[in-house]
Formats: structure tokens, sequence, C-alpha cells
């Protein structure tokens, strides 16, 4: 060790006799210790008392969870508050709009919108929202006159419209959709696609099937503003329509129904129909295209 | 610093804490007491201590509170046998010379100028080597040579050489 050899070296140059004595109080230091009062057991007891009822700073070693176990418990905590608090949120209600068929009507929306729903259509929204957020669900057919304001977004089956102030109509029945605008800009999203209209536009989409593709078609056409939504005074105009669709349209107008023993699907209608009177509309609509029909009480057959 | 580490210090530096405080103090029960304080600081200082170099923070902590205690000008040191159970083949003379040799011994050992004693015990009684002394005092093996060189001069000159 060179301890060891440090006195030993320290030695060499002393004097044998001092040098032995040296040595010797070594070997008789190496026998000696420091006197105990307590043992070393006793002292870690007296510590472990003192440490165990002094924890300092609020801190516990044992029991402290782990930064991963902390997070779930926040998260656990957080989830039964949000729970909690949700109980005691009164859930808003929808405004449903609802015009059956053979009849329209006009709703005032919260920010004195407008909105004129065609017959068998359908509305539904959020007042308390209304003045974050300008949404409408809608299907059927519907004339809308928008505020400027929040963005306004009508959505329905095939797609979405988001205007800010303007006036247009949205026609979304079954396969077809139509949106047209009267005055002002709507961004129209259809299938995914988005459309920009101006006044004076219309786009057209229709969805259909040949086996399992599809083949949905988007036309964009021109349509004179004070035509957009004539239907609101009883004026049906039709430009190349499927014929069904003009039948259900009259089924829609006068509340009746209209059954067929012909096959009608391949036939088109140009025309138009007022729906104050049923049976000078049959005749605007089936005379022209050459069909017969009788009338029982509330039933039209077409022969 | 868990609580594991912390006995693990504990079990480690005790007796040579206590011995530390008792070669400066001469009074076991203080360094006893003082021991065991420095062991509840450092408990309370367990987020700050950095476990490199606790060894020499637990000495820094014992000679401040020792120095905070008294002023211990004259110290007399008493030691035990380590070993009891050789004593009794010695003869009682034997005995007697090496009690009386044990005391003076002591005597000696207490006049050492404190440095030089704390390190000189250190390394005989607590079996430390010139770097572990070194690194818990925070002083270089240089300086720990010197003032064993110092003790070594100072035991010379004392002792008695008729043994």
């Amino acid at each position: 060790m060179k301890e060891e050899k440090y006195i030993s070296e320290y030695l060499k140059q002393l004097p044998a006799q001092e040098a032995s004595s040296l040595e010797q109080t070594f070997v008789h230091l190496e026998h000696l210790d420091t006197p105990k009062a307590k043992t070393k057991h006793q002292a870690w007891e007296e510590i472990s008392a003192n440490i165990e009822t002094n924890k300092p700073k609020g801190k516990t070693i044992s029991f402290s969870p782990s930064t991963k176990k902390r997070l779930w418990l926040s998260i656990a905590a957080a989830a039964v508050l949000i729970i909690a608090i949700y109980q005691f949120i009164p859930k808003p209600e929808a405004t449903i709009i609802e015009s059956p068929a053979g009849n329209t009507l006009v709703q005032i929306l919260p920010d004195e919108s407008s909105v004129a729903l065609n017959a068998e259509t359908k509305i539904e929204y959020f007042e308390s929202k209304w003045h974050r957020k300008r949404e409408i669900q809608l299907t059927g057919e519907a004339f809308f006159n928008v505020k400027e304001g929040v963005p306004f977004i009508v959505n329905f089956p095939n797609g979405q419209v988001e205007v800010l102030g303007t006036s247009f109509n949205i026609y979304a029945r079954e396969d077809k959709t139509v949106v047209s605008c009267a005055t002002g800009i709507v961004r129209v999203t259809l299938d995914d696609q988005e459309t920009v209209l101006i006044g004076g536009k219309e786009v057209t989409f229709t969805k259909s099937k040949n086996g399992m593709t599809n083949l949905n078609k988007m036309r964009m056409t021109d349509v004179w503003p004070n035509e957009v939504g004539r239907w609101q005074n009883g004026e049906h105009y039709f430009s190349s329509a499927k014929l069904s669709s003009v039948i259900a349209s009259l089924e829609r107008q006068f509340n009746i129904q209209i059954t067929s023993q012909s096959d009608l699907s391949e036939r088109f209608y140009s025309g138009y129909f007022s729906n104050n009177n049923l049976e000078e509309a049959l005749k605007l609509v089936f005379v022209p295209m050459g069909l017969s029909y009788r009338i029982e009480g509330n039933k039209v057959i077409v022969e | 610093m868990t609580l594991n580490e912390f006995r693990n210090i504990f079990d480690q530096h005790y007796t040579p804490i206590k011995n530390f405080l008792y070669y400066k103090c001469g009074d076991i029960a203080l360094s006893e007491d003082l021991s065991q304080d420095v062991f509840i600081k450092l408990w309370s200082k367990r987020d700050e201590v950095n476990l490199e170099t606790v060894k020499s923070y637990i000495y820094t902590i014992a000679n401040n509170m020792l120095l905070n205690k008294i002023r211990h000008d004259k110290v007399v040191l008493n030691f035990v046998e380590r070993h009891k159970t050789r004593q009794e083949e010695k003869s009682p003379q034997f005995k007697l010379e090496e009690k009386e040799f044990k005391q003076r011994l002591e005597n000696i050992i207490s006049a050492m100028p404190e440095k030089q004693r704390v390190v000189f015990l250190m390394n005989r009684i607590d079996d430390l080597t010139y770097k572990e002394i070194a690194d818990r005092l925070e002083l270089s093996v240089k300086a720990i040579e010197k003032r064993m060189h110092g003790a070594l001069d100072h035991l010379r000159k004392h002792l008695d050489y008729k043994i």
C-alpha cells in the first residue's frame, strides 16, 4: 500500500530506536478504536425516527405515484369531472320545421334570414348556437335568403352549401341535388367536390349507380336569378326533367298519389304547372306527353 | 436520493464521520449526536444532493456543525481496545505497560495539531487511504501527505524511546 510505503520510508530516515518505537506505536494503534456511547444500530434507529416525523417538503418516498400513473389519474379525474358537468348542461334542443305534402311555409331564422320550405321538406337547426354558427340540416327543397353575418351553412344528404349573405335555392331529394344561386356567391360541396356558384348559376348533381360503379354527374348551367325559387309563388318549371320527378313534384304539391300503368322512367318533360289547380296542372303535364289519366279521390291513375 | 441509497450512505459513512468528529473534539457523546444530525440534514437536502459528491458533502456538514457547537481548544482523546480476546493471553505486567503506553499515546495524539491529528487517525484508525481522505476533506493527496508527515514528526518528538 502506498501509505505504508510512505511511512516505512519515513521510518528509514530515522535512527533505529526512534523508528522502532514509532513502529510499535503503529502496531498499538491498530488495536485501538474510538469509544462508543451507542451502537451504529441505535444511531440508525434514532435517525430514521427523526426523518419519519420530519418529512420535509411534504414529499413522500414510498408512496409517490410515477409520472405515468399520475397522468392516468389526472385523465380519470378529468373524465369524471367532465361527465359530472355534462349532466348539468341543458342539452341544446334542435328546432325542427317540417312542411307536409301540399303545403309550403316560410320560416324566419333567428338572425332574420328566411327560409321557404317547399312541400315535404324538413329543416333542423340549433337556435342556441345560431349566433356562433348558422348551420341547417335540409332534406327536400328550400329557398334561402341569407342576411350577412357569420358563415351560413346548409347541410344536405349529398353535400353542403356555405355562404356569407345571399339568396339561393337548394333542391335535395333522393338522387338529385340542385343548388341554384340567385344573388351573391355560394360555395357548394357536392360529393366532396367544391364548386363556387355566383348569382345566375346552378349546379346539378345526380347520383346514379351501375352495379358497383358510381356514375355521379355534375353539371353547371345558367339560370335566371328571378326564376330561382319560383316555386314560392306556386309556379313549377321544368326543363328536360325526368317525368318521374315531375310526377313526384305533383304528388307533393297537391298531396296526391299518382300511379302509372306504363313505364315512364325514360320520359322527360319540359314545361310548367301551377299549384293552385290540380286538374289544370295534370292537364299541363300529361297532355303534352300524350298520356291520359283519371282522378279517383286523391289518387290519379295514368294510363 | 431514495431511502435505500440513504441507508447505504449511512452504513458506509456513519462510523468514519463519527470518528472524524471525535478526532476533532474528543467528545464521543457530542460526536455521536452530531453524526446523527449530519444524516438527518443530508436526508432533508436529498433533492439537492449529488450522489457523486455526497462523501465530501457530509464531511463539510459535520465540520460546520462542530464549528457551530463549541470551541474545542483542549481535546482529550480516549481509545478503546479493538480486539479484547487477544489481551487475555498477555501477562498482567504487559497489560499494565500497554495501558500506560496507551495513555501516553492518547496524550500525544490529543496534543497533536488538529489538522494533522484528523488525517493521521483517519488513516490509522479508519484505514482510509490518502486518496480517500483527500476526497472526503476536499484536499489534495499532497496536502494529506504533508499532514501525515507533520503527524509523524509530532509522534516521534513526543514518544518516550524506552518503551
